[in-house]
């Protein structure tokens, strides 16, 4: 659940590229991902997920040498994940610091990593003297994740060409999603190119309007064709974890959901798919 | 003959991959890096956090993994 989850949002994504090391592994061994040096590592702190017992082990943040200064829950939420990530960097500032390369970067590439780091202030502010297209583009990103509708489409009135195309279309999506205006959205994001780095984002979001909008087979023919088309994407794991949680109730018309991974995962996930997708219930 | 002998290369073949139950190199993994830019195995990943002063962020998979990373 937290890869299909937390673990594929935009926020902690970029949070964690930017501050951390992200390393996974299988702690048994009958696993493809399986790593005695980690597993060495893990266990020095956390005994018990040495002998199998664990079934749901936590998400760790640690230091190089072995101690953990973070954790969330396997079901956490991306909010949990973030609030995990800031606390950890807080209570161990020297890995927060600012690398050598960091410290040079000035105007979008300073802005850049002030959105890696999601302060969207100090990218707001780096842009300031910015009066290039990708400046006004980011303005308008900034305002989107804000929920500033307004003040996105002013920047975006600055921002055309074919290489913006995609973006704007799904920057503006998520303005529909917030607003629940799933008609428009199913519209919005199936105008993004499958050639675009948005496609499999929209796929997603397209099948979310199909589904509110009761369109329930046609959302899953959708989901599972967006995992078909791509050997590696985040989004496939997210549109999985829709697949999995989302049923049609055969004749009666109503939604069912399930959390019956075995029969319903397209990727043929292991893991377990956790109980509910948010953007299912709303 | 020659079928005998494709048959008995796809055997040989098939018995040198990894099972379920077996753990495969890390370098024959496809861990998905679209999104989190994974490092391993393990000794890389602990080096880049002492090399670069950052943080570990480990997830720990209880219910297998997968020859293509997925879990």
């Amino acid at each position: 659940m937290l890869r299909a989850g937390p673990l594929s949002d935009d926020s902690v994504i970029r949070l964690v590229n930017r501050r951390f090391i992200p390393f996974a592994f299988d702690l048994s061994n009958f696993g493809f991902l399986g790593d005695d040096a980690a597993l060495k590592f893990v266990t020095a702190a956390r005994k018990e997920y040495g002998n199998g017992m664990v079934n749901t082990p936590e998400l760790l943040i640690m230091t190089p040498t072995g101690k953990v200064v973070g954790k969330v829950s396997n079901y956490g939420s991306t909010e949990q994940v973030l609030a995990a990530l800031r606390g950890a960097l807080e209570g161990a500032p020297e890995f927060a610091k600012p690398s050598a390369d960091e410290a040079k970067l000035t105007g979008i590439d300073r802005a850049e990593l002030h959105l890696d780091l999601l302060d969207l202030d100090g990218a707001r502010a780096a842009l300031e003297s910015e009066t290039s297209m990708r400046a006004h583009y980011l303005r308008g990103h900034i305002a989107r994740r804000r929920g500033d509708w307004k003040a996105m489409e002013r920047h975006f009135a600055h921002v055309e060409g074919d290489e913006y195309r995609d973006h704007l279309a799904m920057e503006r999506a998520y303005e529909l999603w917030h607003k629940s205006d799933y008609k428009a959205l199913q519209a919005t994001t199936a105008k993004v190119r499958a050639s675009s780095a948005r496609y499999t984002e929209a796929r997603y979001y397209r099948g979310l309007a199909l589904f509110h909008q009761k369109k329930i087979d046609a959302a899953r023919t959708l989901w599972r064709e967006t995992i078909a088309s791509r050997a590696q994407d985040r989004w496939i794991y997210r549109a999985d974890w829709a697949l999995c949680a989302s049923k049609q109730r055969q004749g009666r018309g109503s939604v069912m959901m399930t959390s019956d991974r075995k029969s319903e995962s397209a990727l043929g996930r292991i893991g377990y798919m956790g109980r509910r997708n948010p953007d299912l219930y709303r | 003959m020659s079928m005998l002998r494709s048959l008995l290369l796809t055997l040989l073949v098939v018995s040198s991959s990894a099972s379920a139950g077996e753990k495969a190199p890390a370098a024959r993994l496809k861990m998905d890096k679209t999104g989190l830019a994974w490092i391993a195995p393990f000794d890389k990943a602990l080096a880049a956090a002492k090399e670069r002063s950052r943080l570990l962020f480990i997830k720990p998979i209880a219910f297998g993994t997968k020859p293509n990373g997925c879990w």
